[in-house]
């Protein structure tokens, strides 16, 4: 690396860490600031939970409520079938023991708000300031209370620690996927494990992933599945482990739109000019190209039509050369045959068989050169027995090395 | 069927096609059981392509349109504790690809036509400039017991030795969450299949071309005759990753020559809490009798806002073994991976690594490259922001980069995303090839309704070798189920 490339390269580094870091300053006091209502709760997805707003206060831990069956005040609960199903106490129902803060001709903050979250913010019928009202969305997911209840499930099994947090309930005492798989997944699942059991489907049984607010991801602990900005590397080992996993949201389609090389897949993969730099990095990480890139259909018609392959065309063929000198790349230090061991992926975008085998072929100026492996003489029987077309390209008649390749 | 013939009968197929959407799209006919998806997908990109020390240049104006319909209906009741319902699906995709753009030598006054077979002086085979290809034409039957599944037709088929395109079919059973079976078997995709193929996921390292009519094969003698590659394989998956699971798989693709690849795979799986994980796989060539693949991967999680990774891979670039390519000295590649990434809230992430790649070229010395890289993810007032940056030093030259993504809604139908970078980079090989670019991108998502978005970009980058470039696209997405 040449002096200028190192002091280039560490600006870039030092420029990139003065970025991160004062934007992850920027970023971690703006969302303080603007309030994350699930800023706690990385667990429960804001997708299939979305943020809610205007709870009613209650003491879950105060003695009195404790000495209470949740569905006393919760009415209802053990026969709702739906997650829309909504099951907030009612007046009625918190009345029988708070019936002396509910007359209506002493509203203030101290009586009204003593169970109305965010009392006074909100605007009444008469204009004077009043109960907010709620806004829960519905849940994006298939629950039933029901069931759950008359298979015993205790509330405090999903509804984890509600009972010993004070104030207003939130996000944080709403089921986890992780929570649900007690049941629902794992070795030995007691309840449907069916991805659309619970998640919200679509018409052909594929679980519906992509909404308004944003796409529903899995959960960084299933099956290595957490769609982090590292998945664009680590998704390949994944869909091949859990190609059925995957299918249950992706389509064949949503593989192909990008590994078949015909829309460019955004920024993530070929951010910049990347015609100018794709040499370099195709060398760095030729089996990560051919993933999407066939050398030999996609890489070789461009360079071919761009007259710098061996089998351009006359007229389009570049008169300059490609690669270094022959004196370092032919002869001398013999580069390319460096290069081929390196990346013959690389090789392989420009150059077809013939190219090789017009050299190292046994009638080729090169044919003193082995470019095969050490030690290949002693495997070469079984490779010739496999298949010999690559026998025949170089060596013609393979007779003579059935001979030799034993 | 010559080319011709082919693209015909693909382009009578998409016209097909189309009539069945509009039907679909009128809602004509249909049983109230019977669930229509309608994926449409057009792509317009206009860009240029030049190659340093050429006089040649592509002016490409790319459209790509993608057209599928799948049609699904459930073959009986629900099964019982809301386990899927038994379906049989069936969808057909297809894709045309017209570049609009010209070859030409722009120093003279002279258009070279590389599709045009009578020219012989820039006549290319590869090159086209109608693709008509169908990627999927299949039947399948889901949701049977035991997470059953099987699929006929033209589909992708996933392995730890990588992707394939067949015309067969492929299958799989899970019996329990300790035991799964997948298998599959067909013929392999390739650019001469039948009804319109793409190259991508053929076997590398043999041209294989239907030429068009005229050019006879002594004129590319680097082109060989199309043939049917087989491939077969499947994969047994036994016990549960909460304790130990163990794939093994096997993959064989021939053809008439012989073998083109033999692979066997191995993965294991350990993830005992959601705080750690630990992988294993490799994939062994059982014609070269070497290892193709390897990889290990630990993650730990002390908590749930902070996980650490750490991932080796070892890798041996492969070709089909009907080429010369198998059996020249390819060195193994190994890559190791340490990163951390800390997510205290859904609107924060920020995240470091740093990796290193070794080969080693026997007499020829060693090559090694080390990198860092490190990325921040918010959401804040608004704005969502995506920061990265990456840098490799060593012996494949210097490679630095930074990128910052912004977007952010304008009204509740549109959302503005604009972009910006800087590389540096050097390629030790070729003379001249350094420099530093800096791009720009500006897009608009317009959300047209909830099935419907369009895509504006406009993209512009600068730098001592190629000077401006500017892109343009342009994508409209439709995906609507009736």
């Amino acid at each position: 690396m040449s002096r200028r490339s190192a002091v280039l390269s560490a600006s870039g580094v030092l420029v990139m860490l003065v970025a991160l870091v004062s934007g992850a300053f920027v970023a971690f006091f703006g969302a303080r600031a603007a309030g994350d209502a699930h800023s706690g709760d990385l667990s429960v997805s804001p997708i299939v939970f979305p943020a809610a707003e205007g709870f009613i206060r209650a003491a879950h831990d105060h003695p009195a409520h404790q000495r209470l069956r949740c569905e006393r005040c919760h009415v209802g609960a053990t026969d709702s079938t739906r997650a829309a199903d909504v099951l907030a106490p009612r007046e009625e129902n918190c009345g029988s023991c708070h019936d002396d803060l509910m007359d209506r001709r002493l509203a203030s903050a101290e009586r009204c708000g003593y169970c109305h979250e965010g009392y006074g913010t909100g605007e009444g019928a008469r204009g004077e300031s009043a109960v907010r009202l709620p806004d829960r969305p519905q849940p994006r997911i298939h629950f039933s209370h029901q069931v759950h209840a008359r298979n015993g499930v205790r509330c405090l099994a999903c509804h984890a620690r509600v009972d010993q947090e004070g104030d207003v309930p939130g996000a944080r005492h709403l089921p986890t996927m992780e929570s649900c798989h007690r049941c629902h997944g794992g070795p030995s699942p007691t309840a449907p494990s069916a991805c659309a059991t619970c998640h919200v489907a679509l018409p052909d049984g594929r679980v519906r992933s992509h909404f308004p607010e944003g796409n529903l991801d899995p959960p960084a602990w299933l099956m290595d599945m957490n769609h982090d900005p590292d998945f664009l590397v680590r998704h390949r080992w994944v869909g091949a482990d859990n190609g059925e996993a995957c299918a249950s949201c992706h389509e064949e389609n949503d593989c192909s739109d990008c590994h078949d090389g015909r829309i460019r897949p955004g920024n993530r993969v070929h951010p910049n000019d990347y015609l100018t730099i794709h040499p370099q990095m195709a060398r760095r990480d030729d089996h990560q190209c051919t993933s999407c890139h066939s050398t030999q259909s996609f890489c070789l018609e461009c360079h071919a039509r761009l007259g710098i392959s061996s089998i351009s065309a006359p007229d389009v063929r570049s008169p300059s050369r490609y690669h270094p000198p022959p004196s370092v790349w032919l002869r001398g230090p013999v580069l390319h045959g460096r290069e081929a061991r390196r990346s013959m992926t690389t090789c392989t975008s420009c150059h077809t068989e013939n190219d090789c085998v017009g050299c190292h072929g046994v009638s080729g100026i090169g044919s003193g050169i082995s470019p095969h492996p050490p030690g290949f003489r002693a495997n070469c029987g079984r490779l010739l027995r496999s298949n010999d077309r690559a026998c025949r390209s170089c060596h013609g008649d393979t007779a003579a090395l059935a001979a030799i390749c034993r | 069927m010559s080319r011709s013939e082919l693209t015909r009968s693909v382009a009578t197929a998409f016209a097909l096609l189309v009539f069945g959407v509009a039907v679909v799209g009128s809602g004509v006919g249909l049983a109230r059981a019977d669930d229509f998806h309608i994926d449409s997908d057009t792509a317009f990109q206009a860009y240029e392509v030049r190659s340093p020390g050429t006089a040649v240049f592509m002016a490409r104006r790319r459209l790509l349109q993608t057209l599928a319909l799948t049609w699904s209906r459930p073959v009986a009741e629900p099964a019982v504790g809301d386990e899927p319902t038994p379906r049989v699906a069936a969808s057909l995709r297809l894709r045309l690809d017209q570049d609009f753009g010209q070859t030409c030598l722009i120093d003279r006054d002279y258009c070279a036509r590389a599709t045009e077979s009578g020219a012989r002086g820039s006549y290319q085979p590869l090159a086209s400039d109608t693709d008509v290809d169908a990627p999927e034409a299949w039947v399948e039957l889901r949701g049977l017991p035991a997470a059953g599944r099987l699929r006929l037709g033209r589909h992708l088929s996933f392995g730890p030795a990588g992707m394939l395109r067949l015309d067969g079919a492929s299958g799989h059973v899970a019996p329990s969450a300790w035991l799964s079976f997948q298998a599959f078997g067909g013929a392999v995709v390739r650019q001469t299949s039948l009804a319109g193929g793409v190259g991508t996921f053929e076997p590398q390292g043999i041209v294989r071309r239907d030429l068009d009519d005229g050019v006879s094969p002594e004129r590319v003698p680097w082109i060989d005759e199309p043939t049917t590659t087989w491939a077969a394989g499947g994969t047994v998956s036994l016990g549960h990753a909460r304790y130990l699971q163990a794939r093994v798989g096997y993959r064989h693709i021939l053809e008439d020559a012989g073998n083109v690849a033999a692979t066997g795979a191995l993965t294991l799986t350990s993830n005992p809490v959601p705080a750690f994980s630990v992988t294993a796989r490799g994939v062994w060539d059982f014609i070269g009798a070497g290892v193709q693949d390897a990889q290990a991967e630990v993650t730990v999680a002390p908590h749930e806002t902070l996980s650490f990774r750490a991932r080796a891979e070892h890798h041996v670039p492969r070709f089909d073994y009907g080429s010369i390519w198998m059996y020249f000295d390819l060195v193994p590649i190994t890559e190791g991976l340490l990163s951390a990434t800390f997510h205290p809230t859904r609107r924060f992430e920020v995240g470091v690594g740093a990796r290193a790649r070794y080969a080693s070229l026997g007499a020829q010395g060693e090559e090694q490259d080390v990198g860092f890289e490190g990325h921040g993810l918010f959401r804040a007032l608004g704005f969502d922001v995506a920061l990265s940056g990456s840098t490799w030093g060593g012996d494949l030259g210097p490679v630095a980069s930074v990128l910052v993504d912004i977007q952010r809604p304008i009204v509740w139908w549109a959302r503005l995303d604009a972009r910006a970078s800087v590389w540096h980079f050097d390629d030790p090989l070729r003379e001249g090839l350094y420099g530093t670019s800096v791009a720009e991108a500006l897009g608009v998502i317009f959300t047209l309704s909830e099935p419907t978005t369009l895509r504006l970009d406009f993209e512009h980058s600068y730098n001592r070798v190629a000077g401006n470039r500017f892109r343009f696209i342009a994508h409209l997405s439709v995906d609507v189920w009736r």
